[in-house]
């Protein structure tokens, strides 16, 4: 007999666990709406077809939807990246206000073209960063509560980005409440019109294949993660802590800006207020539903992103109250966060 | 007369096809105390749990009294009179002592209200019965650890037991306490109880036990006279390795100072000074609440030693870069080992491997070919038995500590602060930790041993120290025995 024998249950797959809470969210979903449209709606079989059916019927349906889980992946990443390692930041919503605020005023006045595109993007990300700094840098020299700082820094930053956009950088040539446009030539190129698709999607992807890689196949990202359970062990180890406790929360900034900036430069076209319209707390939902896996993460958007195209098609074509996604998303992050249903069925004899 | 015999039990987890018993035979007799030991894992807690009904063996055969017997439940082995006392109290602690003991079976009064004062005097008459000193009425929530060892025996003597097994019975006792509870042992004996005795402590089990029966990997290897064995020799049926006590002190010479403590702050008003050279231990021992956790705190740089300085190789602990202190010059095992030692959360190989991580070339590690034979390499040494790739909080207790151990006590780091390093194993496990310190110290290697059991200091230290209120005495290795040492380490001979 080995001295290695096998005496611990074996573990499932990095990937079983972020699997089995998608396909619960996905399963709970279903069962929801049906519940929703059973009990809300007059008109049940209506409402399901426009939940089920419509988000898929059109090209233009599939892209919003597609570009809708961009942003959402992106700044589940951002959540990602912060939980990994140990800090739990509340600072999303204000991040992507202020990266889509800050990306719509350099897109306006940087020259026309690929280059204010980036300018845009890199001022957008910037400005995510901007916001969760205070935290970060709190945490590193005052080991102040990210939970509580990121949260109150990220309420301050949404009332001055509001601010903003209805007052100084307002358009005053837009009746909405809007900041200039961006030109045409800065917004992210559309890859299939009439839909709303850019390259988003990809860039999402892209990043969430990077974390993929940094925290399962890098040692600064093996390291970054056993910080996030055991900082004190990491101190042990020799890991560089100081810069663990600080500089995730900076790259969660970064990448909520990212995901804001995509917004204004999508086809939105520029920051209106409110643009960023609950991303930065659905993302947290999005992360938490992905079991904090990055090769989940594009999923539990998508996921996300028809519970919102459905549950709106279903407000249009139906009686069904728009707010009814909100709650079943709700209902969905709790299940799916919710220890005893991700619990392993326990064999027989095992203690 | 034969109380209790399990042959051939064979016991398989579905979940992991682990054979955790593979024929495990153990048998005991009226007024005997019978030890059963293995290293960590070897199957004890199974057998034990068989034997009271907890767990169905996949295999074998139970014979009580020398009748045939198949429990179904726990209930079952209780009514074959057959008591479990848990390493950990199972008692309800809203309830009183007797209240307890007739959990399951109280007495009704007008066949329908529980007979409060009955029970009371059924527990009164029991506890006399046996000399037990604990109070029926008392609140179990106000007993302490003795006692409640006490009331748990009482509950299964209550039930008509006389078999009693128990479970690491002296892992929460203080020495006196433990000495109470081998004297009522003693009792049980004496009133033909059998008790089956399960510890890692060899010098309990060779005081109390008369028959020794050795598990390793699930299979019963020996059963003993204990009047044969002495600690050395049962270590060695435990794990067979040759060589069985850490031995090399005082072969060299203690040479270069590798840690100093120059007046570090301990404590309000207290502070320390200690030198511990390359190849030598240097050993502290001390009660509880003398600030031996400060003491590790401070040696281990987790606690600033301001106004006084703790310099490691000559150089101030605080100046060293964190990565070259922790990974090259210093191995730590703590007291604390789940939240200094571990990523608890994390897979075993992780943990493993977690001084060595950034040793490897990022292709290297990427591809986890080298890392996972090297975190093979490292389990297979320290005989860690786990799954790898499974969360260290699966790991037993025993099995942590040798992850531990395996991880920091690879290569030859100049410094070892070791604390309460043989917490938690077995006497095989213990043995395998001092010959390893000791195997450090010939390599020249400078050991600061700091330890709550004397045992651990007299075995291994080359000078030792007991500390008393944050206050270090030197003790003189000629002049020590168990008397003297009581007063040093209690104040009395200050």
């Amino acid at each position: 007999m080995s001295s290695l024998e096998p005496l611990a249950p074996a573990p499932p797959s990095r990937f079983v666990e972020p699997l089995r809470r998608l396909a619960l969210s996905l399963g709970l979903a279903s069962l929801l709406v049906g519940l929703f449209a059973a009990v809300a709606s007059s008109d049940a079989a209506a409402t399901l077809r426009a939940f089920y059916v419509s988000p898929f019927r059109s090209s233009v349906m599939m892209s919003a939807m597609a570009e809708a889980a961009a942003y959402l992946a992106v700044a589940a990443l951002g959540v990602l990246v912060a939980y990994r390692s140990g800090h739990f930041s509340l600072g999303g919503e204000g991040q992507v206000y202020a990266g889509a605020v800050a990306a719509a005023f350099a897109g306006a006045l940087a020259p026309s073209g690929p280059v204010g595109l980036l300018v845009a993007l890199a001022f957008g990300a910037l400005a995510g960063a901007a916001v969760g700094a205070p935290s970060a840098l709190g945490r590193r020299f005052a080991g102040a509560d990210v939970l509580l700082t990121s949260f109150l820094i990220s309420q301050a930053s949404i009332l001055a980005a509001d601010w903003l956009i209805a007052g100084p950088w307002r358009d005053p040539a837009n009746n909405l409440v809007a900041m200039r446009a961006v030109p045409r030539a800065s917004l992210l190129p559309r890859l299939a019109p009439p839909g709303p698709l850019t390259p988003a999607p990809i860039v999402a992807a892209a990043l969430c294949a990077v974390a993929w890689f940094y925290f399962s196949k890098t040692r600064q990202g093996k390291a970054l993660s056993l910080y996030g359970k055991n900082q004190l062990f990491a101190a042990l180890m020799g890991y560089p802590v100081k810069a663990f406790s600080w500089l995730p929360i900076l790259v969660g900034g970064v990448l909520h800006g990212l995901a804001g900036a995509f917004l204004a430069l999508g086809s939105n076209g520029t920051a209106v207020r409110g643009i960023s319209g609950g991303v930065g707390w659905s993302a947290i939902g999005v992360c938490l539903i992905a079991g904090n896996e990055p090769a989940a993460l594009p999923f539990a958007a998508l996921l996300f992103a028809w519970l919102d195209a459905g549950s709106r098609q279903a407000a249009i074509v139906s009686d069904l109250s728009p707010d009814a996604a909100t709650v079943i998303k709700a209902l969905v992050i709790m299940a799916a966060t919710a220890r005893p249903l991700l619990k392993r069925p326990k064999a027989r004899g095992e203690s | 007369m034969e109380l209790l015999r399990l042959s051939g039990i064979v016991k398989s987890f579905s979940s992991n096809a682990v054979r955790a018993l593979d024929g495990a035979d153990f048998d005991l007799r009226s007024g005997e105390v019978h030890a059963l030991v293995g290293e960590n894992g070897a199957g004890k807690s199974t057998l034990a749990k068989i034997a009271c009904g907890l767990l169905i063996p996949d295999a074998g055969a139970i014979a009580v009294r020398g009748r045939p017997a198949a429990f179904r439940s726990h209930r079952d082995a209780e009514r074959a009179g057959i008591g479990l006392v848990p390493q950990y109290s199972m008692l309800a602690p809203g309830l009183t002592v007797a209240e307890n003991l007739a959990l399951g079976h109280e007495p009704r009064r007008f066949g329908a209200f529980f007979d409060r004062r009955k029970a009371e005097y059924d527990a009164a008459l029991l506890a006399d019965r046996y000399g037990f000193a604990v109070d029926p009425r008392a609140g179990v929530a106000s007993l302490g650890p003795a006692e409640r060892r006490e009331a748990e025996i009482l509950r299964a003597m209550a039930r008509g037991a006389n078999v009693l097994i128990l479970d690491e019975p002296t892992s929460i006792l203080s020495e006196e306490e433990a000495r109470a509870l081998f004297a009522l042992i003693g009792r049980l004996k004496a009133a033909g109880a059998g008790v089956v005795y399960i510890s890692h402590r060899a010098k309990e089990i060779l005081d109390l036990a008369d028959r020794v029966s050795v598990l390793r990997n699930g299979r019963s290897v020996a059963s003993v006279d204990a009047k044969s064995l002495d600690e050395c020799s049962l270590a060695e049926l435990i794990i067979p390795t040759g060589a069985c006590r850490a031995d090399g002190r005082g072969e060299g010479k203690p040479g270069r100072p590798v840690l100093e403590l120059r007046g570090a702050r301990l404590g309000p008003e207290l502070s320390v000074d200690l030198c511990v050279r390359s190849g030598e231990v240097v050993g502290v021992v001390a009660l509880a609440g003398n600030y031996l956790d400060a003491l590790e705190d401070l040696a281990s740089g987790l606690r600033p030693s301001a106004p006084g300085t703790v310099l490691v190789l000559g150089r101030d602990m605080a100046a060293w870069p964190s990565a070259e202190l922790r990974r090259k010059i210093m191995a730590y095992l703590p007291t604390e080992r789940e939240s200094r030692a571990l990523s608890i959360r994390s897979a075993v190989e992780d943990s493993l491997l977690a001084k060595r991580l950034f040793s490897y070339a990022p292709a290297a590690y990427a591809s986890r070919r080298r890392p996972r034979a090297d975190a093979r390499a490292l389990a297979a040494e320290l005989g860690l038995r786990g799954r790898l790739s499974g969360p260290a909080e699966a790991l037993s207790g025993g099995n942590r500590q040798r992850l531990v151990l395996a991880r920091e006590l690879d290569g030859e780091p100049p410094l070892v602060l070791a604390c309460n390093p043989a917490q938690g194993l077995d006497p095989g496990g213990r043995s395998l930790v001092m010959r390893r310190l000791a195997e450090l110290r010939a390599r020249g290697s400078a050991v600061l041993l700091l330890s709550q059991d004397p045992d651990d200091i007299a075995e291994l230290a080359d000078r030792s120290f007991a500390l008393y209120r944050g206050r270090l005495a030197e003790l003189d290795p000629e002049s020590l025995d168990a008397g003297s040492l009581a007063g040093h380490l209690t104040g009395a001979l200050r």
